[in-house]
């Protein structure tokens, strides 16, 4: 096959790999909000959404008021939350992995979902002592981006964010602020539960707020990176290379840094730390489909959507009670990685 | 003509002097080594050729303009560069890698630029590669991809630090009398640190020589050949017969 011919034939290969993922995350959707005590038919549901949609009480005549408030106000942001935190936290890994220069990376390398942690230990912690109700999520995300600037500052000062610096800044954050939450755990007593329950990560009480704030700083987030994944393609060589190759690495890796933090603190701030997708996902494309941040954002993007939601659905369908999405992701997601990192090595 | 120019270069890490009042011409069609022991300041002086850094003062500038002026971009349409460090952590495959140099042109690989890539790929030998992994290459062969990338860029100077290091004997050869060859068609300038000192002497049109940061010799091969240059450059004892040296012992 010619250079050409293979051009094309890798193009349809990834047209195809979109297809199938969209149309699986459609798939997953209907699925997920037929889960549960509550069996809505797909033409119901069809009718619930055009009707909130359009505004048109005609639209789901018929439909019970129940049904349409649990269709609409409970399963589905339920399901976008968590197909959104995957493609977040999916795209976000790739980001990482790309400005680090380091496969192993994560959007939690850099302790940013450590802050949003203690953000959310914080108001929790208040909740409990003062008993006054207090936004967990913005605290999660005002002390996410709290670490964001401080990691920014750390790694800035006098250098140019070279991956190490990154890394070095991101170590103290995490472990300073996992000292405060765990000081705060200890302070709570026997309301620990609470905050154990925040950080295990779960999608489970998202509302249309929370979807509000992850569905568009995914979406905008996921196509800005993708923009200048040219650049991160080329930073893959080291960062006196891509200068010489005419990349500003210090401006790019800014960039990127900023839109990694923005989606993990979201996301982590909406879901809690829910492990592995945004290490897996990336990995496994990168190692299967292709390097090239161009396909690989997207395509990591859709598969940690459908992954996520998959999960989430998984977690509904267990005996016992539904337990945190977080915990299945982990469980299913270690082993998984050694076996395909073995592997790897093995080849 | 001069394509490059460096007039009283001076530079230093921290309070540390480290380049001291270098001065020299790169011509347009050159074929430039760059000589000296280790940590003598080759590396230090082409970050400053290139703008990657920027001098304590004197000056570089490239085609009339103050390097340091240039933007990132429009620099590595000019200049390209190669260095012997090839880590690349990323599985992506060779022919991608050498895309990669069509970034400062254009931003999307049209299906005419896939001529120009796979015909610089044939000319370095590294069109067999096309579909392979660079992280599966061994040191050599992902150098000499690199290389195809940076002819991809289309410079009028190339600088090569170190750059064939890896490479095998007949590898050296045929990339050095590819390099050559442009030189003469198309007018682009190479400059080379090595540290093959036969090779230097045998192939380039001109050799800078440096020691302890200060630009000691700049002639043509034949000019230099000396024992008094390898005691300066190398500290060592060499004897020299019908431009060919053999290295005795150290000073």
């Amino acid at each position: 096959m010619s250079l050409k011919e293979d051009l094309k034939h890798k193009r349809a290969v990834f047209a195809v790999f979109y297809i199938v993922l969209a149309v699986l995350c459609v798939f997953i959707i209907f699925a997920g909000i037929n889960l549960g005590a509550m069996k809505v038919s797909g033409y119901d549901v069809m009718r619930i959404v055009m009707s909130k949609l359009t505004g048109s009480e005609q639209l789901r005549g018929g439909i019970a008021d129940n049904v349409t408030a649990v269709v609409w106000e409970i399963r589905i942001p339920r399901i976008l939350c968590g197909m959104f935190t995957g493609a977040g936290l999916a795209a976000a890994g790739v980001i990482f992995q790309g400005i680090l220069q380091n496969p192993l990376a994560d959007p939690y390398t850099l302790g940013i979902s450590t802050g949003a942690s203690f953000g959310a230990s914080v108001a929790i912690y208040i909740s409990i002592v003062t008993g006054m109700y207090m936004p967990v999520t913005g605290f999660a995300l005002a002390a996410a981006l709290a670490t964001l600037a401080a990691v920014t500052a750390i790694a800035g000062k006098g250098s140019s964010f070279e991956s190490n610096d990154l890394i070095i800044a991101g170590i103290i954050a995490s472990s300073v602020l996992s000292s405060g939450v765990s000081l705060l755990k200890m302070l709570s007593g026997e309301n620990v539960s609470a905050i154990v329950f925040w950080i295990m990560g779960n999608i489970s009480s998202c509302d249309w707020s929370d979807a509000a704030l992850i569905c568009p700083v995914v979406t905008a987030a996921v196509i800005i990176a993708s923009i200048f994944s040219k650049q991160l393609d080329i930073m893959s060589l080291g960062d006196r290379n891509a200068a010489a190759i005419g990349v500003n690495t210090k401006r790019i890796r800014f960039i990127y840094l900023v839109i990694g933090s923005v989606i993990t603190a979201v996301c982590v701030s909406v879901c809690g730390v829910i492990g592995f997708v945004g290490l897996i996902v990336p990995h496994l494309l990168r190692f299967r489909l292709s390097s090239k941040n161009s396909v690989l954002i997207p395509a990591s993007a859709l598969t940690g959507a459908a992954l996520l939601s998959l999960a989430d659905n998984v977690t509904r369908l267990l005996p016992g009670g539904e337990i945190p999405v977080g915990i299945i992701t982990t469980l299913v997601g270690g082993p998984f990685f050694i076996y395909i990192f073995m592997r790897r090595r093995r080849v | 003509m001069s394509l490059l120019s460096v007039k009283e270069l001076c530079f230093s890490y921290g309070k540390t002097p480290f380049l001291d009042n270098i001065s020299f011409d790169i011509n347009e069609g050159e074929f430039v080594s760059v000589l000296g022991a280790n940590g003598s300041g080759k590396s230090t002086l082409f970050s400053l050729m290139n703008g990657a850094k920027r001098p304590d003062s004197g000056t570089v500038s490239y085609k009339g303009r103050n390097i340091s002026s240039i933007r990132t971009k429009e620099r590595a349409k000019e200049i390209a560069a190669v260095f012997q460090n090839t880590e690349c952590k990323f599985p992506f495959t060779c022919f991608e890698i050498a895309e990669m140099g069509l970034f400062p042109h254009k931003p999307r690989t049209e299906p005419e630029d896939i001529d120009l890539i796979k015909g610089i790929m044939e000319r370095t030998d590294t069109l067999q590669f096309a579909d392979k992994l660079i992280t599966e290459l061994s040191g050599g062969e992902s150098q000499r991809v690199l290389l195809a990338r940076a002819l991809v860029q289309r410079p009028s100077l190339l600088l090569l630090d170190e750059a064939m290091s890896g490479f095998d004997i007949a590898a050296r050869i045929k990339m050095t009398a590819l390099l050559k060859e442009l030189t003469r068609t198309s007018g682009m300038s190479v400059v080379l640190i090595r540290h093959d000192i036969e090779a230097a002497f045998m192939e380039s049109d001109r050799i800078l020589a440096l020691k302890n940061g200060a630009l000691l010799y700049n002639g043509a091969p034949d000019d230099l050949m000396s024992e008094k240059f390898f005691s300066d450059i190398y500290s060592v004892r060499a004897e020299t017969e019908n431009g060919r040296f053999y290295i005795t012992g150290t000073d």
